[in-house]
């Protein structure tokens, strides 16, 4: 039984078109496993609008287009596409530099044309769907795995977050109680008791919210003009109740007050991830403290949180950022938080690393687009 | 005469983190004649206890730097055990009621909770 393969060539050259159909035509007859079948399109544009309307399982690219040439085809199907289907890259010149451009631009392979032969051509529409369903699979487990994550930190902070409601619920309940007390002629301490009362209930509306934020699927997020200091603002509420539980002081020094293009509820995971982190390694600690402080310098911002720990080993600074490497005991760390934080950062086209410096100290390099 | 008559002129040490919630409980004691003194962790608490005649402990379990539950040991293994009634109070489900007692506390309350709700096991302990 053969797999029915729906194949879009995109190519301008009519010559190139007639060869590259009679390979196919070709690999039909000989493969075992493939029947392709092609259809034809002669620039970019009408290639988008085919792939609109319909679905195919491989998509040649020929790189020499009338309207895009190079790379410029290939960006703009993977932007608007991404991995809907895997894309074979056609070049007519040799070159390994374009191979591998193709390749780290989003290709699954590159044919060069005049060495196409229909046993190559099989071979390399079957390793390019293979290679295209692993990286899907690997980018929906990469996915779950951030989401587990985040929940995983949401979970550990549960106990303090509930405190931290409990207690103004509390709080809530006694001024109540005040205010139906009474008496007539003293009601302007029932006034009083009303603010106090309204005072808590936007501590918790706030924790509510921030927890509500930072819950949510983010994936999908587009980039949105953020405030860096809110970001910081709503990243401590969550935390700060977990943090001073454990006696530790936290010294906010300058929070630079500038728009971040980002996805906020991204970058409030790092920094939550960090502090996180920072709390569990100096918990046991005599001197226990944690500063968040931050820099401008032309159009990037420095964020910069620092504990009272140290960390020595030089075996843990170079694997930190690896997935999977833990220092916290079993059962305690996923090994995922620095891996996550630094594929965040990546994304976000910054850098985050550790000092140089005698206490721990990590460094966030972000670029500010507003 | 007030249904808490035993909370009068009574010496409460509350101990909290939490500025307004001592403040709301010291006014609800105060208003029954309850004279208290405040801490914001055990330790705080503690030195109340040496320095004064204590007649009851309202304590937090999770405070920074001294918890109530380090509280509670300290007081236990001191000449200060069972010199006065203690309720705890936790705002999440930290310790069992037996813990609690095991601990030296009468009982251990949920946050949240009606401060009218404890006064009657507070009355009722400083018979």
């Amino acid at each position: 039984m053969k797999q029915n393969i729906k194949a879009l060539l995109i190519e301008d050259n009519e010559e190139d078109r007639y060869i590259f159909s009679r390979f196919l035509r070709k690999l039909n007859e000989v493969s075992e496993s493939l029947n392709v079948n092609v259809k034809e399109s002669k620039c970019l544009a009408q290639a988008v609008e085919i792939l609109e309307e319909e679905t195919f399982d491989i998509v040649f690219l020929d790189l020499s287009l009338p309207d895009a040439s190079d790379f410029e085809g290939l960006k703009i199907l993977k932007d608007r596409f991404q991995n809907e289907f895997p894309i074979i890259v056609l070049t007519g010149i040799e070159s390994e530099k374009i191979a591998l451009g193709a390749i780290r631009k989003g290709a699954q392979d590159y044919l060069q044309k005049n060495e196409i032969s229909p046993y190559n051509l099989g071979r390399s529409i079957i390793y390019a769907i293979e290679r295209s369903n692993t990286a899907i699979e690997i980018e929906k487990l990469r996915i779950q795995q951030a989401k587990s994550l985040k929940m995983a930190t949401l979970g550990e902070m549960s106990g303090s977050i509930a405190h931290e409601i409990n207690n103004p619920l509390t709080i809530m309940l006694g001024y109540a109680d005040r205010i139906k007390k009474t008496k007539a002629e003293n009601i302007e301490h029932s006034y009083e008791a009303a603010d106090k009362i309204i005072t808590v209930i936007h501590r918790v509306a706030k924790i509510v919210k921030s927890m509500k934020a930072y819950a949510r699927i983010d994936s999908d997020d587009p980039m949105e003009v953020s405030n860096f200091k809110t970001i910081i603002d709503d990243t401590l509420s969550l935390c700060f109740e977990k943090i001073k539980l454990s006696g530790i002081d936290l010294k906010l020094g300058k929070i630079v007050n500038v728009n971040l293009l980002c996805k906020d509820v991204q970058i409030s995971q790092v920094i939550l991830n960090l502090l996180n982190n920072a709390s569990d390694a100096i918990k046991d600690k005599d001197e226990k403290w944690i500063e968040i402080s931050s820099a401008q310098e032309d159009d990037l911002l420095y964020i910069f949180i620092a504990d009272s720990g140290v960390i020595e080993d030089p075996y843990v600074k170079r694997k930190m950022f690896q997935p999977f490497f833990t220092t916290k005991g079993k059962g305690l760390g996923t090994g995922l938080g620095m891996n996550i934080s630094k594929n965040i950062i990546d994304a976000h086209a910054g850098s985050i690393s550790l000092e140089d410096t005698l206490n721990t100290t990590f460094k966030i390099t972000l670029p500010i687009k507003a | 005469m007030s249904e808490y008559s035993n909370i009068k002129d009574k010496i409460f040490v509350i101990a909290d983190d939490e500025d307004l919630l001592r403040e709301v409980l010291i006014l609800e004691l105060g208003d029954l004649g309850a004279i208290c003194l405040e801490a914001t962790n055990g330790l705080e608490a503690f030195e109340h206890i040496k320095t004064n005649k204590v007649d009851f402990l309202l304590s937090d379990v999770r405070m920074p730097n001294s918890s109530g539950i380090e509280l509670l040991n300290l007081i236990k293994n001191s000449e200060y055990a069972n010199a006065f009634p203690i309720l705890l109070m936790s705002g999440y489900t930290d310790l069992t009621k037996e813990q609690a007692t095991e601990l030296g506390a009468i009982t251990i309350v949920a946050k949240p909770f009606s401060i009218s709700s404890i006064l009657p096991q507070i009355n009722d302990a400083l018979k």
